[in-house]
């Protein structure tokens, strides 16, 4: 009997487990083969949703769900717990339970789908915990920022001016893709309440330019036109009268103002009433011990922390291409673990690092949507299946041979809404296989905007719940 | 610029018979991607 462990419940972990669950179903391997996961959580949530819990239009439970139901019925065991110690020589976790009390787990298969550890840290003064700012990346951090954001909107109600910043909050951050559909919700909303001429409205990224996106920005066919990220986002704001700094790399936040840094090395400043900053991602803080007690950390993960796998590490951005990603999410030191998701150290950015003259890194990490995720736990899974059968890991889920598809929330409603919608394909440019376009196949990426894009949004929203609790045929849907 | 948000283009990201039909096109482009990504 094999046991499998998954350690986090986020798009990686929870999918992974699924689809664990019914891939031993189908083959009967069920009875033989044990899986467990390992969550800091005892919900899943469905954080694309997030940014309407930010501005009051969600309620943060309506994007959660209790995990331990859809285990129950998919038959795999589940501890609510934080994983801070793995020993790969001798199959086991250590983990703190809700209780305090510490757990060791076993297993014969791991994955490790861990999701980020927000490092609020990184500068001083970001976050909604010891910081000015707020953030969207967790249910409580949205809840928070929500009732600060309805605050601010009394406070316009009263005839007050405020300048509100939007973007993120070091130069290495990711998902710039989640902040802008929260910039652009937020401008929306103000002007459904007719507040929107008080507000000064500013989006500050360390993207190299607008509609970037973190991965390099999309170009799609328009006809016989070539529409780009850049010229959309570039029209939306200026026709929204938002303004954007790109290009930058925040360093301190004080209690009404943002000092960044500019790729140019210039230090500015900028006031603001109410920021929304995500912050960088790390990995979580979990060390890696040899059977000899020592610490083998540095050797199963990069410097970040996020877990080395299959990818090859060490080419500078230039020479960075397709085959370098990732495909089978296995561990180069012990073949029975894998990573996915957030987890997995990509080789490196999708989109231009680029350093100011001081030597400060703006340099945009590269996002994994919720889709991205998916794939990816989806194919370590599959490959611990193979091994399972006595097969080598076959299962290919490379980040530069499969799609990101995400949509862009701007205005939520069934009438009278509007989304961005981003077809890409693939997500890392893979110039070997498209060598005349830039690493894409431009006849399947798609970039854009209209009531369609809403129309998706709220469908994906209520998809991805209703797959991911389990319920009837939820294997089949896409 | 290829891409302009001027009266043309609003009236199409706001025309629902039109939207229904992308809604319907880009499903299908979605569908495609989703399987090209699963080896």
């Amino acid at each position: 009997m094999a046991k499998i462990l998954v350690v986090g419940a986020g798009f990686a972990g929870h999918f992974a487990a699924m689809t664990l669950s019914d891939q031993l179903k189908k083959k009967g391997l069920t009875g033989s083969n044990e899986i467990t996961v390992i969550s800091r959580q005892p919900k899943f949530t469905y954080i694309p949703s997030l940014i309407w819990v930010g501005i009051g239009k969600m309620q943060a439970e309506t994007t959660q769900f209790e995990l331990d139901k859809v285990y129950k019925k998919l038959n795999i065991g589940f501890i609510v717990g934080r994983v801070f110690e793995v020993h790969p020589d001798d199959r086991y976790v250590v983990a703190e339970t809700q209780e305090n009390s510490t757990l060791r787990v076993s297993y014969d298969y791991l994955i490790m789908a861990t999701g980020p550890f927000l490092n609020f840290a990184a500068t001083p003064g970001l976050g909604p915990d010891h910081g000015h700012t707020y953030s969207v990346c967790t249910p409580d951090h949205a809840a928070h920022t929500s009732r600060r954001y309805l605050q601010l909107v009394s406070e316009l109600e009263k005839g007050r001016k405020a300048d509100v910043v939007i973007g993120t909050g070091h130069g290495t951050c990711t998902c710039q893709g989640a902040a802008i559909e929260f910039l652009f919700n937020v401008h929306f909303d103000l002007e459904a309440r007719g507040l929107r001429h008080l507000v000064n409205l500013t989006w500050l990224s360390n993207e190299p330019r607008l509609g970037d996106l973190g991965i390099d920005g999309v170009e799609a066919k328009n006809g016989e036109d070539l529409v780009t990220s850049e010229e959309i986002v570039t029209e939306l704001f200026k026709e929204y009268q938002i303004q954007w700094e790109v290009k930058s790399h925040v360093y301190n936040i004080t209690e009404n103002r943002i000092e960044y840094e500019t790729l140019e090395g210039e230090k500015k400043e900028k006031p603001f009433d109410f920021a929304m900053l995500l912050p960088p991602f790390k990995g979580q803080p979990i060390q890696y011990f040899a059977a000899d007690g020592s610490d083998i950390t540095e050797k199963m993960c990069n410097p970040a922390g996020f877990v080395k796998v299959d990818a090859v590490y060490g080419n500078a951005y230039p020479e960075l291409d397709g085959p370098d990603w990732p495909k089978t999410y296995q561990s180069p030191v012990y073949e029975n673990i894998y990573a996915a998701g957030i987890a997995f150290a990509p080789p490196g950015p999708l989109s231009l690092p680029q350093k100011s003259p001081n030597g400060t890194m703006i340099a945009p990490s590269p996002p994994r949507t919720g889709f991205t995720s998916e794939l990816c736990g989806h194919a370590a899974a599959l490959n611990i299946i193979d091994m399972l059968e006595g097969k080598k890991p076959a299962h290919s889920s490379s980040m530069a041979e499969s799609a990101g598809v995400c949509v862009a929330s701007m205005h939520n409603r069934m009438f009278g809404g509007n989304a961005m919608i981003i077809g890409v394909y693939p997500v890392a440019r893979n110039r070997k296989n498209y060598p005349a376009t830039s690493g894409r196949d431009l006849s399947l990426n798609a970039v854009d905007i209209g009531q369609s894009g809403a129309w998706f949004k709220k469908m994906l929203h209520h998809m991805f719940l209703y797959k991911l609790q389990g319920r009837a045929f939820w294997s089949k849907l896409p | 610029m290829k891409f302009q948000i001027d009266g043309k283009e609003k009236r199409r990201q706001k025309n629902l018979i039109l939207q229904f039909f992308l809604f319907a096109a880009y499903g299908l482009r979605f569908n495609k991607l989703i399987k090209l990504s699963k080896h």
